[in-house]
């Protein structure tokens, strides 16, 4: 009997670890944490962080330089990660991953 | 006495057939709702196998409903027929429902590897053929929830793994059904507790933690 590894992970997993990650660091995260804790390259990193903006998820702080010092959560995503969550158990009571 | 006994056969039929297909549904609208934050494939196959099977026990328990009414009214000329016709619905639902399900754990697998009291039933006799594809369904889908819980020994996967032994079960106790009338109430109740396992499960999972 053997365990399959893991599928490749879908664009809302990914979405879901890096507000993670920010969630985990209490709301508010700065660039690097997040590229080490969600695991991914820094092109992708700003991809899927420009597309977290949009989407309202989360809100950028920059210095006076305009280095960005932190990402923060908005309720919309403390929502979300509460209803991924959910659904997260769900499949995992039948054996499903995301 | 032995119209009481009928009254009796399909209001029983109907309640229990009633509560498991509103569990179906409710799951079926869970993992439509789930599929439409995440458009993960893996829950529109979940809604479409729960709600197909909700769908199909819908049928059967209006048919019981018919039935029921039918004989209050005294006009139980083509109750034999529409008793068919749903149990055939039920049994094509049930299939289409647990294969889709069979599909799924396939696609992201785990394992590379009676008397008097009970003449009505002669109305609704479950047919052989399709709880021997069904046994089999499930059994399948049994052995992949409890590798599920072996893994993972969360209460939820236990939840869903018991949901769907007892719904095994119950599809045996419906095989036996034209040899053993008695099985008939034994089969409907593990499938109500196995439809109740999986509602346990539901709630259990949209709790806030």
């Amino acid at each position: 009997m053997t365990v399959k590894p893991s599928r490749y992970r879908s664009q809302i997993k990914i979405y879901y670890d890096i507000l993670k990650v920010i969630w985990r660091e209490g709301g508010r995260a700065r660039p690097t944490k997040i590229l080490y804790g969600a695991n991914l390259s820094y092109d992708r990193l700003q991809k899927y962080i420009a597309q977290l903006k949009e989407k309202g998820f989360i809100v950028e702080y920059r210095d006076e330089e305009g280095k960005v010092v932190w990402y923060e959560l908005t309720e919309k995503a403390y929502g979300f990660l509460e209803q991924f969550k959910r659904i997260q158990r769900f499949m995992d009571a039948f054996g499903f991953s995301i | 006495m032995e119209k009481l006994a009928l009254r009796l056969f399909f209001g029983f039929d109907a309640i229990m057939v009633f509560i498991s297909a509103f569990i179906a549904l409710s799951i079926g609208y869970y993992a439509g709702k789930a599929f439409k934050i995440t458009s993960e494939r893996l829950l529109l196959y979940l809604n479409l196998s729960f709600s197909i099977l909700g769908v199909g026990l819908l049928t059967d328990g209006l048919t019981a409903v018919y039935a029921y009414t039918s004989i209050v009214l005294k006009h139980p000329s083509a109750i034999r027929l529409i008793l068919m016709v749903g149990n055939w619905i039920l049994s094509i639902a049930e299939i289409v429902a647990f294969s889709l399900l069979v599909y799924v754990y396939i696609k992201q697998s785990f394992l590379s590897v009676g008397g008097f009291v009970f003449a009505p039933l002669i109305f609704k006799a479950y047919n052989p053929i399709a709880e021997m594809i069904l046994i089999f369904l499930l059994g399948y889908i049994t052995i992949q929830a409890l590798t599920n819980y072996s893994i993972r020994k969360e209460t939820n996967s236990m939840l869903v793994f018991l949901g769907f032994i007892l719904m095994l079960i119950s599809h045996i106790f419906f095989f036996l059904t034209s040899i053993w009338a008695l099985s008939y109430i034994l089969a409907h109740t593990f499938q109500l507790a196995g439809f109740l396992s999986l509602l346990t499960m539901l709630i259990r999972v949209n709790k806030k933690e």
